[in-house]
């Protein structure tokens, strides 16, 4: 079995009577770069404050580096490097005050992978951090995280609002800095190509609930898309039977295609019943899959929802 | 890689408070200086006009308590307000120390910038003040006692703001009620006669608030997850924020109900012109009733139209010293007593003369450049900074001196003082068996002193054995040993009806204390000897006691029944049996007081228990809670509502009961909560 740095039971909070984070179980293996998705509002930021002890959960456990997560001594601190969205720093220090500032606390500080960040993001030391440009925040912002040295690096939407160049340099310095030693990255993000470019694990959050926790490839492997094609102008039936892992379902002129998690023979004779000439199946685009668990599921989705125009445009023609 | 130690980690949270808080500190400062600055030149030019004693301009420093009290409850604030939730806490707390450590650092930076913003403009007006020839007065490093105990007051409304910052809780709620508890310790502090006490009163806030908000900032804001130490100072801080609320509430209450403004009605004792002992019940001045001193009408009085009126020439030579310790911190008189009064229409010269009791001295300043003029002592007047002989011992009358000339009252001599002539003159030696233990003049107007001359200015003079009425020349008018029946008098006043026939003596002899009766004493003593001529006791009356509690009404007790706590009416009552002036209630009044007061209690009690069993609390939650509640009443309900965390109430899937959202399982039916339910698109891959 592998190691996990990560590990949470029925992790729950509770924001006054709206549940934010709803029982979820995860595990993060050491090592990982674990992606951490879910539209907003779904529960990561607070589920990334709980594992860092700044919130208390309602209810269930969180562990980190193999401590309860509200217990973590201030060594298990120096241990988890911390970058939160909105790449909090003190305004009036400049850059370089940030540096020394912020090394008084961590015994591991490594001034030159500090320096190294500080350069790539061409940053002037000089500078206040209060009249750096978002990019720049977050480059400074990642060179404090990454100084003292994580074990695990915990990552809140860092390339949130930073354009494409910043957004390469952040995941650039990410990535250099920390493969190399075998370290644990876990991030939340919205951005879908940099999740597939980088993460080897992911994990995807539906309005509070956990959806999927896996390794890369065998979320590819269980998410499948179906194409299913009726002759002719036939329109695709305006009803779908109850389809179990259905993610996703589009319909057009004589084809139904359909985004289906954890596929089996069940499905298939399922599928069949919905009497196509042919079914093709192949695995989704990463994309695909994870819009179909971000987005509404399945037969709530808005091309299922007016039938009638489909069967208006299948009559013109 | 660097090594950091710890001290290097506080000094760098330290630091970063310092430099982050500062501007707070200098607007405070600058505000503190201004407002110091404003009062000061006004306390100093009245009293450079002469036109007030130091006592009461003590007002330049009302500043203090409001500064301190502003600045205090900022810094408090601006400390945690910004960034005690989302990610600025994320980017404080997520560091390689303990938040203690955290609040450590922060207290200690709030103290100092607390310190520079309020106690420095403070400390640099008293430094001022204490050089030589600044003001017209004498004066000695313990009168900035007050400022002390303002300022260490203000430390408490620093930790008060601390915890109201970072206490989670709903702003329009009870989130400000922790700001009650730092008012609480100033009502205290500024009402204790001693320094230490006002100075523990402080101290022990800071020590209180100070926990409520080491333990709240621990906590991240929380109180379920605080140590048991930290509740409870929380909860202290909430509840002294009730109380203080509560006061406000009654006091507001008793407002709108009652009028308690100082009764106008009011009940005395009074010797008549033409010699007569009677009660008088007046309303502010005028007479409504005048009988005897058993209750008897007294027809002949029916027609005089005021108190004032029925007393027309009685010359009354009261008491000034009350027997009490002259030692309030806050007051100037432990250092020196002015001699010169106050009140611009006495106000003949341009020297202030103060009786300094560190010297035993007479001191006199001159008012416009505060140039020490002299000092006084038993052998008369010496000019500059030449230190005559001293007075012989503590000043033993150090209140009263309303007159142009006065008497000064030592336990082996009185003397008379003429302060325009910087003349003392000794009038009085008692016996070497005897100590001196009142000296009083009456107060008289030019048309008295026109009409009776020397007569109207006779000086009562009372030692431990006898009583002694003479004039200014020494002549004796009386000169008697104190009744038998007046043995342990505590205060002693002389009247003569000038008019009445024979020029009685009236003396009358008191065990109370102030205005209150004598503790321990269940009926006080105050009985008056009316003397001839000749020294003789012609008649011998027992006051009976007319005092404050005569006047209870109905309507107060059902107010404070409904309003104040069964804890309060019983520590009342304890505490009124233990001072001697517990008096009991009509039967009625005390069943309906009783009756309104635990139905209260009780109904409070079963409304937490209530609450408390529907959040499931446990055993010693609900014990603890029930009495508070039952002790404290309503203002303990409102205290349990503010303290505790309420999580949300969900119905239970399996036996369909609210249960709370924290437990594991259902408190009712032990059911465990569900996962949430699977879709089919579920991947778990843990391995």
């Amino acid at each position: 079995m592998t190691e996990t740095v990560i590990e949470t039971r029925g992790l729950t909070r509770y924001f006054g009577n709206r549940k934010a984070v709803d029982g979820m179980t995860l595990v993060v293996p050491r090592g990982s770069v674990f992606a951490f998705l879910g539209r907003n509002g779904s529960g990561k930021t607070t589920t990334i404050r709980m594992l860092l002890g700044l919130l208390e959960p309602t209810r269930g456990s969180a562990s980190v580096l193999g401590v309860d997560s509200q217990r973590l001594s201030p060594e298990m601190r120096a241990r988890i490097g911390y970058m939160s969205e909105s790449h909090t720093l003190y305004n009036w220090l400049t850059v370089r005050q940030c540096g020394e500032y912020q090394s008084r606390f961590y015994p591991r500080w490594n001034e030159k992978i500090f320096q190294a960040v500080v350069g790539h993001f061409q940053l002037d030391p000089r500078t206040k951090a209060g009249s750096l440009s978002r990019g720049e925040r977050a480059g400074l912002s990642l060179a404090i995280t990454l100084a003292p040295e994580p074990e695990l690096l915990i990552l809140d939407d860092p390339a949130l609002g930073l354009d494409p160049v910043a957004r390469r340099s952040l995941l650039e310095s990410m990535i250099y800095v920390t493969r190399g030693a075998d370290r644990t990255i876990f991030f939340s993000s919205h951005l879908l190509e940099d999740v597939e470019r980088v993460a080897d694990h992911l994990a995807i959050l539906d309005r509070s609930v956990l959806r999927a926790c896996c390794p890369m490839e065998s979320f590819r492997a269980h998410v499948q898309q179906f194409l299913l094609r009726y002759a002719g102008n036939t329109v695709p039936p305006a009803q779908l039977p109850s389809i179990r892992g259905l993610l996703h379902a589009r319909r057009s002129m004589g084809e139904l295609r359909l985004t289906i998690a954890g596929a089996n023979s069940d499905t298939h004779q399922l599928l069949r019943t919905l009497a196509p000439t042919s079914i093709e199946e192949a695995p989704a685009r990463f994309e695909e899959a994870l819009v179909g668990y971000l987005g509404n599921r399945g037969e709530r989705g808005f091309f299922l929802e007016d039938t009638t125009l489909l069967e208006t445009a299948g009559a013109r023609s | 890689m660097l090594s950091s130690p710890p001290v290097g980690i506080f000094k760098a949270v330290l630091w970063k408070e310092l430099r982050e808080n500062l501007k707070w500190a200098v607007a405070g400062f600058i505000a503190m200086s201004a407002g110091l600055a404003y009062k000061f030149s006004f306390f100093v030019q009245q009293l450079r006009g002469g036109n007030t004693s130091y006592e009461g301009y003590a007002g330049a420093f009302e500043v203090t308590i409001l500064g301190a009290a502003l600045i205090g409850l900022s810094l408090g604030l601006a400390q945690t307000v910004f960034e005690n939730r989302g990610d600025k806490w994320g980017f404080l707390a997520h560091r390689p120390l303990s938040r203690s450590t955290l609040f450590w650092g922060k207290a200690v930076a709030g103290t100092a910038l607390y310190v520079a913003a309020a106690v420095i403009p403070v400390a640099l007006a008293l430094l001022w003040m204490s050089g030589p020839a600044r003001l017209p007065i004498p004066f000695d490093w313990r009168l900035a006692l007050p400022n002390v105990a303002d300022l260490l007051c203000g430390l408490v409304f620093y930790f008060a703001g601390f915890l109201t910052g970072m206490r989670e809780a709903r702003w329009y709620a009870s989130r400000a009620l922790g700001i009650g508890a730092p008012f609480v310790c100033f009502f205290m502090e500024s009402d204790f006669a001693r320094f230490w006490q006002a100075a523990a009163v402080c101290l022990a806030g800071v020590l209180v608030v100070g926990t409520a908000a080491w333990s709240t900032f621990v906590a991240g804001g929380q109180y379920r997850v605080q140590s048991r130490i930290g509740r409870a100072a929380v909860g202290i801080s909430m509840g002294l924020g009730v109380a203080a609320i509560a006061v406000l509430a009654i006091g507001a209450l008793m407002g709108f109900f009652l009028d308690l403004s100082f009764p106008s009605r009011s009940t005395q004792y009074a010797v008549t012109t033409d010699g007569a002992v009677v009660k008088t019940v007046t309303n502010n001045d005028e007479i409504i009733e005048v009988t005897d001193v058993a209750g008897r009408p007294l027809d002949q009085y029916r027609s005089v139209p005021s108190r004032s009126a029925l007393s027309v020439d009685v010359l009354s030579a009261e008491s000034t010293s009350f027997r009490m310790p002259f030692d309030n911190y806050r007051s100037s008189r432990k250092v020196f007593t002015r001699l010169t009064p106050s009140r611009p229409d006495y106000f003949r010269g341009t020297v202030s003369w103060y009786y300094v009791h560190r010297l035993n001295l007479i001191e006199g300043y001159e008012n416009e450049s505060g140039r020490l003029v002299g000092r006084m002592g038993p052998d008369g007047f010496a000019p500059g900074n030449a230190l005559p002989r001293a007075f012989e011992g503590p000043l033993r009358n150090p209140e009263g001196y309303g007159q142009p000339q006065a008497l000064l009252m030592f336990e082996k001599a009185a003397y008379r003082l003429d302060l325009d002539q910087r003349e003392v003159a000794k009038v009085f030696v008692p016996a070497s068996d005897e100590v001196l233990r009142e000296v009083s003049v009456p107060g008289y107007d030019g048309a008295t002193l026109a009409t009776y001359g020397e007569m109207a200015r006779f000086e009562l003079i009372a030692t431990s054995k006898r009583a002694v009425i003479q004039l200014r020349d020494g002549t004796k008018l009386l000169d008697v040993p104190h009744p038998v029946e007046a043995k342990e008098w505590s205060e002693i006043t002389a009247y003569r009806p000038m008019r009445a026939p024979g020029m009685p003596t009236f003396l009358r002899y008191s065990g109370y204390r102030s205005f209150e009766p004598t503790p321990g004493r269940r009926v006080p003593f105050d009985q008056i000897f009316r003397f001839n001529g000749e020294g003789s006791i012609t008649q011998n009356l027992y006051l009976p006691f007319v005092g404050f509690r005569a006047n209870t009404g109905a309507r107060e007790i059902v107010i404070l029944s409904l309003t104040a706590p069964v804890g309060a009416h019983v520590l009342v009552e304890v505490v009124a049996r233990i001072r001697g002036y517990y008096e009991a209630l009509p039967g009625t009044l005390m069943a309906i007081r009783w009756t309104v007061v635990l139905f209260i209690a009780f109904a409070s009690a079963a409304a937490a228990l209530s609450v408390g069993a529907k959040y499931n609390f446990s055993r010693n939650q609900l014990l603890t809670w029930g009495a508070i509640t039952f002790v404290l009443g309503p203002g303990g309900l409102l205290i349990m509502l503010a303290v505790l965390d309420w999580p949300a109430l969900e119905a239970c899937p399996v036996c369909g009961r609210k249960r709370v959202v924290t437990a594991e399982h259902c408190e009712h039916c032990q059911a465990p909560f569900a996962a949430p339910p699977m879709d089919g698109t579920e991947i778990y891959d843990l391995n």
